[in-house]
C-alpha cells in the first residue's frame, strides 16, 4: 500500500481503498460542486474519473469554484479539472469532456462508469442526466445548492426521484452562491459516493438530506 | 505596424480641416479594427448624447487588418456612427473593394464630423486627402454617381457613398460601394447625408506590410484546398445567399406575410415561390458573378430582366437580390414574381436604401392594408393586396422618391406607425429596426441578438442563433446553457467583423486558420482564449457607447410577435413562444454583466483595454 | 385540527422555520398553503406567492399533491426547489 493512502485508513480498510482504485466515477459539472468533488475524489484515490463540462470560467465563478483561478478565466472548466487532478494524483485516469451533456452524447459519456455524480447547476440538465442514468442503470448522487441551503440524495436508476424534487413548473429564485455552501454539499456527496463505490449502504438512498446553514439544521426526509 | 497603415484620417466638414491621426498602437491590439475599433474611437472623440444629425456627431469608415492582406474573404469594411433609428450605437459592414482600397490609399479609416455648407466628397489619393465639391453628384443614384465619378476621375478608384435616400436623411438609408454593395443597416446613410457628404473616394496603391507573407500564402492555399470539395463553395458560387431561400422558407425561417403566419397557413407551398429561389432565379436572370476582394467564393451576381414591364436597363449593374431581400420582397408580402423582387431590390440599391428596412416596412404596410388599418387613401391610391407585386414596386418607388406616402414610409415602419397612430400590432421590430428574414421563433438565439446587441435588429451579430442551427429541436428551445453558447459565438462574430472577414465563410474555415491569419498579417498571437477576451471587449465597447448615451436594458425593445406572443398556429414553429428575458439574463450572466446590463468592474479590469469604460461607469471616487 | 408546517429553503426571518396552523377538518394541502400565506401576511413577512405555489410539499415525509388531505397532527414540509451547483 502506498503512503499516499495510509491516512485513508483505518476509516477505510485497505480492501476498500483497493476497490476505490478500481472504480470509475463520472462527475457531470465542473463548477462549484464539481470542483470540490473532483478534488476530494482525486485525493481519496478513485481509479478513474470522467469530468464533463462545456462551459468556460468567468469572473463570477471566482468566489466559490475551487478550479477557477484568475489566470484561467475564459478557459474550459473540464480542462482545468483534468489539469488539477493530474497535479494532485497521477494515479487517477482522468478524462476531460469539454462538451455539455445531452440526450445524444449522454450514453456514450457514461460508458464504463460505475457511478455518476450530479454537480450540475440547472434543472433541465439534471433531468437529462437522470434520464441517461436510468437508461444506463447507474446510481446518481445528486446535490444542489442555493444560498445558505443544500440538498443531497442518492438516486437509484429510474426511481424518478428528481421528477419529484423538481415539479414540472419548478421555479428557482436566485439565492446567491456563497463559497461555503458548495463545499459542504460536495463533501457530503463525495461521502455517499465513496460509500457506494466501496459497497457500503448509502445513507441517502431514497432519502433527501436538507441542510440549512443559517441554523445548521440537517433534516433527513424519506422519499 | 503590420496589417495596418497606422493612420486615420479625421475630417471636420464644418471647418474644412483634415488631420492625419495616429491613434495609440494599443488600440489596434485591443480592438483590431472594424466596429470594435470604431467604437473605441467614437467613444473617445464623439461627445455623449449629441444630436445624431448635429455637428458633433461622427461617422467612421473603418477597415480591418485583413482588408488588403489578401487573406481569403478578408475584404469587408464597416461604417460606424450613432443610429438615427434608436439613437444608439450603429455599425454595418459591406464587402466589395472599398475596404482594401481605403488602406491602399493610405488610411485605416476615415472619421468625419461637422456639417458642410454644401455637398462635398472626400477624395484620398495615396495618403493625401482633400475635400472636394460634390454639388454635381448630389441627387445621383448609385449607378449614375459611379459612372459620373469614373468619367471625371479617369482612374481606378473605390468609393463608399450615399444615394438620394441618405441625402434626404431617411433612417433606412444605407451606405453603398461598388454600385450595389451596402453597409445596410441602422441608418448611417442618413448621418452621412446630414453632413452633406456624398461619400469617400479612394485611389492609390500603397502597399500594406504583412508580417509573414509566406505563411499567409500557404494558409490561403490550404484553405483553397479545403474548400475545393466543400459543398459551401459550390453553393455560394452558383447561388450566393439566394441558395438559402427555399430551405429557409421550408424551415419556417422566412418572414411569411410580415411574419404573421406560417407558410402552411397561407395555403401556399414552397413550390409557389420556386422562381425566387435557387436555382431558378439564377438560371433565368443571372448574367455574371462577382466577388469581394480576395474571395474565392464569388457569391455575388448581376442579373438582367430581359423583357416585360420590369425590364432592366442593360447599361445598369443590377445585383441579384440576397436572401433577406428575397424574403421580404417575396413571401414577406406574398409576392411570387422574381422580377418584382429584382426591381424593388434594385431601386433600393440605386437610391441607397436598406433592403431589409424597406422590405420590412413594405411587409408592415401590406399587413396594415389587408387588415383595414391603412386605407387606399392613406397610400395615395395604391392597394397593396397580399401578393400584388405592382403595388410593391410602386410603394418602393414612392419610398425612394420620398413622395406622398413614401415620405412617411421612408421613416421606417415604426415611425410610420407612430405617424399614422395605428398598426403597432403588426410591427416586427427591435428598438424600431425592421428585422431580417430570420425568424427567432425558429432559432431563438436571434431574439437575444435582435434585442440586446448594441446595434439591435441584426442577423449578422451575436451568436446563439449560429449555435441553434447545430442543435436538435429539443436543445434549441431549452434555455439551460444558452449563455455559454451565446457568448462564445458572439465573440467569434465580433472577431470576424473587426478583422474584416465575411460572416458567410469565416466560420467554416478549417481549424485555427482565422487565428493563424491574424498572426501572419499583424504578427500578433491569437488563440481561443484571446479571441474570447477580444470578443467580450469588442461587444462591451459597443455596448458602453449605448450605456453612455443613457440607454439601458429596458430601452431595447422587441415587439411581442417576435417572441411568439401569440404563437403561430401552424408550420414548423407552431405553438412556439420564446422567453427573451431568460435568454438575455443568461447572456448577461455569461458575459459578466449585471442583469440591468452594467458590466461588472472586475470583468472590465480583467478583460483589459476598457479603462475608458471603467472611468465612466465606476468613477474613481465611487470605486470600491 | 392542528398541523405543523416546516419551511425549507425559504429565506424567512428566524423563528419562522416552523409554524403551527389551525385548520378546519377536511382541509387539503392547498388550504395549508393558503393558510401559510395568511399567517405570513399577518406577521408582516413578505413572500413571493409563486415561490410557495411552486414548492414541493410533503405530508409526514410523503410527497403530496395540492388536493391530498391532511389530518390532525400531520407535519407538512414545504420545500422550495434549489438547483445551483
Ligand atoms: S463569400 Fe461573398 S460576401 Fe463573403 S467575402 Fe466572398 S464574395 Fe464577399
Amino acid at each position: 500500500m502506498n503512503g499516499r493512502y495510509s491516512r485513508n485508513m483505518p476509516a477505510l480498510s485497505a480492501e476498500e481503498c483497493a476497490v476505490l482504485g478500481q472504480k470509475h466515477v463520472c462527475v457531470v459539472g465542473c463548477g462549484g460542486l464539481g470542483g470540490f468533488l473532483i478534488e476530494i475524489l482525486a485525493r481519496i484515490g478513485v481509479g478513474a474519473m470522467t469530468v464533463v463540462d462545456g462551459d468556460v470560467f468567468d469572473v463570477t465563478n471566482l468566489n466559490r469554484q475551487l478550479l477557477c483561478e484568475e489566470t484561467l478565466l475564459g478557459t474550459k472548466k473540464a480542462e482545468a479539472a483534468a489539469a488539477r487532478v493530474s497535479k494532485i494524483n497521477s494515479d487517477v485516469k482522468i478524462k476531460a469532456v469539454t462538451e455539455f451533456l445531452t440526450m445524444e452524447n449522454g450514453s456514450q459519456l457514461l460508458e464504463d462508469c460505475d457511478l455518476v455524480i450530479d454537480a450540475l447547476d440547472n434543472i433541465d440538465s439534471r433531468r437529462i442526466l437522470a434520464a441517461v442514468c436510468a437508461k444506463k442503470d447507474l446510481f446518481l448522487v445528486h446535490g444542489a445548492i442555493g444560498g445558505w441551503f443544500a440538498q443531497i440524495t442518492v438516486v437509484a436508476p429510474g426511481s424518478g426521484v428528481l421528477d419529484k424534487l423538481y415539479p414540472p413548473k419548478a421555479q428557482v429564485p436566485n439565492k446567491g452562491n456563497p463559497s461555503f455552501t458548495p463545499a459542504v454539499c460536495a463533501s457530503i456527496q463525495a461521502t455517499e459516493a465513496v460509500k457506494l463505490l466501496c459497497g457500503k449502504p448509502s445513507t441517502l438512498l431514497d432519502k433527501l438530506l436538507l441542510i440549512d446553514l443559517r441554523t445548521l439544521e440537517f433534516t433527513k426526509i424519506n422519499l | 505596424m503590420y496589417g495596418y497603415t497606422g493612420k486615420m484620417l479625421f475630417v471636420n466638414l464644418t471647418t474644412g480641416e483634415l488631420e492625419d491621426k495616429h491613434i495609440p498602437e494599443q488600440w489596434y491590439r485591443d480592438f483590431i479594427g472594424g466596429p470594435a475599433l470604431g467604437a473605441r474611437i467614437l467613444y473617445e472623440y464623439m461627445p455623449a448624447k449629441c444630436d445624431v444629425f448635429g455637428e458633433d456627431s461622427m461617422v467612421g469608415f473603418i477597415s480591418g487588418p485583413f482588408n488588403g492582406s489578401n487573406f481569403f474573404c478578408g475584404g469587408r469594411y464597416s461604417v460606424v456612427s450613432k443610429s438615427p433609428v434608436y439613437n444608439g450605437w450603429n455599425d454595418a459592414s459591406s464587402g466589395g473593394d472599398f475596404g482594401p482600397s481605403i488602406k491602399a490609399a493610405g488610411y485605416d479609416g476615415v472619421f468625419v464630423k461637422g456639417i458642410s455648407p454644401k455637398p462635398v466628397y472626400i477624395f484620398i489619393d495615396s495618403g493625401k486627402a482633400e475635400i472636394r465639391d460634390a454639388e454635381k453628384y448630389w441627387g445621383l443614384t448609385s449607378v449614375e454617381f459611379e459612372k459620373a465619378l469614373a468619367a471625371d476621375l479617369g482612374c481606378k478608384y473605390s468609393a463608399s457613398y450615399i444615394g438620394p435616400g441618405g441625402e434626404r436623411m431617411s433612417p433606412m438609408a444605407c451606405v453603398l460601394n461598388d454600385y450595389s454593395r451596402a453597409a445596410g443597416r441602422g441608418g448611417t446613410g442618413a448621418v452621412i447625408g446630414s453632413k452633406k457628404l456624398k461619400g469617400v473616394v479612394c485611389t492609390g496603391r500603397l502597399p500594406i506590410q504583412i508580417a509573414d507573407k509566406a505563411g499567409l500564402t500557404a494558409l490561403n492555399k490550404s484553405i483553397a484546398e479545403f474548400l475545393k470539395d466543400h459543398p459551401m463553395l459550390a453553393n455560394m458560387r452558383t447561388a450566393g445567399s439566394s441558395g438559402a431561400f427555399l430551405p429557409n422558407l421550408m424551415s419556417g425561417d422566412t418572414c411569411v406575410k410580415n411574419y404573421s403566419v406560417s407558410l402552411e397557413e397561407t395555403g401556399k407551398t414552397v413550390q409557389d415561390f420556386e422562381r425566387i429561389g435557387a436555382p431558378k432565379l439564377s438560371d433565368e436572370y443571372k448574367t455574371e458573378s462577382y466577388s469581394c476582394a480576395a474571395c474565392p467564393m464569388r457569391c455575388g451576381a448581376e442579373v438582367q430582366v430581359r423583357e416585360g414591364k420590369y425590364k432592366t436597363d442593360e447599361n445598369s449593374k443590377v445585383a441579384r437580390p440576397e436572401y433577406e431581400s428575397l424574403g421580404w420582397f417575396g413571401p414577406g408580402i406574398m409576392n411570387e414574381d422574381p422580377e418584382v423582387v429584382i426591381t424593388c431590390n434594385h431601386l433600393c440599391d440605386q437610391y441607397g436604401l436598406d433592403t431589409i428596412s424597406t422590405g420590412g416596412t413594405l411587409g408592415w404596410v401590406f399587413e396594415c392594408f389587408n387588415n383595414g388599418v391603412l386605407t387606399k387613401e392613406e397610400l395615395d391610391g395604391i392597394e397593396p393586396f397580399w401578393g400584388d407585386g405592382d403595388a410593391a414596386v410602386e410603394l418602393t418607388k414612392k419610398i425612394c422618391d420620398m413622395e406622398g406616402c413614401g415620405k412617411i414610409l421612408a421613416q421606417g415602419s415604426s415611425k410610420a406607425a407612430d405617424y399614422y397612430g395605428k398598426g403597432h400590432e403588426y410591427l416586427f421590430v427591435a428598438s424600431g429596426m425592421e428585422i431580417a428574414a430570420h425568424d427567432p421563433r425558429r432559432a431563438p438565439g436571434y431574439i437575444r441578438t435582435y434585442q440586446l446587441d448594441p446595434s439591435p435588429g441584426r442577423h449578422v451579430k451575436g451568436g446563439l442563433a449560429k449555435a441553434n442551427d447545430r442543435m436538435t429541436r429539443e436543445l434549441r428551445y431549452n434555455y439551460r446553457i444558452t449563455g455559454y453558447h451565446d457568448v462564445q459565438e458572439t465573440c467569434v462574430t465580433e472577431y470576424i467583423n473587426a478583422s474584416g472577414l465575411c460572416v458567410f465563410t469565416a466560420r467554416v474555415f478549417p481549424g485555427t486558420s482565422i487565428y493563424d491569419a491574424y498572426k501572419y498579417v499583424t504578427g500578433n498571437e491569437m488563440n481561443k482564449r484571446d479571441l474570447r477576451f477580444f470578443g467580450i471587449r469588442a461587444f462591451t465597447m459597443r455596448h458602453a457607447f449605448n450605456l453612455r448615451e443613457g440607454l439601458r436594458r429596458e430601452d431595447f425593445t422587441i415587439t411581442d410577435r417576435m417572441a411568439g406572443r401569440p404563437p403561430l398556429k401552424g408550420g414548423p414553429t407552431k405553438g412556439i413562444t420564446l422567453d427573451e428575458v431568460r435568454l438575455g439574463d443568461n447572456f448577461y450572466n455569461a458575459i459578466g454583466y449585471y442583469q440591468d446590463g452594467t458590466p461588472y468592474l472586475d470583468m472590465l479590469e480583467i478583460t483589459g483595454g476598457l479603462e475608458c469604460v471603467i472611468n465612466d461607469l465606476y468613477p474613481p471616487e465611487e470605486k470600491k | 385540527m392542528k398541523v405543523l408546517v416546516k419551511f425549507f429553503v425559504f429565506d424567512l426571518p428566524p423563528g419562522f422555520a416552523d409554524a403551527e396552523l389551525e385548520l378546519p377538518e377536511g382541509s387539503v394541502v392547498k388550504d395549508v398553503l393558503d393558510a401559510c400565506l395568511d399567517l405570513l401576511e399577518q406577521r408582516n413577512v413578505t413572500m413571493d406567492v409563486n415561490e410557495l405555489k411552486t414548492a414541493t410539499v410533503m405530508v409526514n415525509n410523503k410527497w403530496s399533491d395540492a388536493d391530498d388531505p391532511v389530518a390532525d397532527g400531520d407535519t407538512v414540509s414545504i420545500i422550495r426547489p434549489m438547483d445551483g451547483g
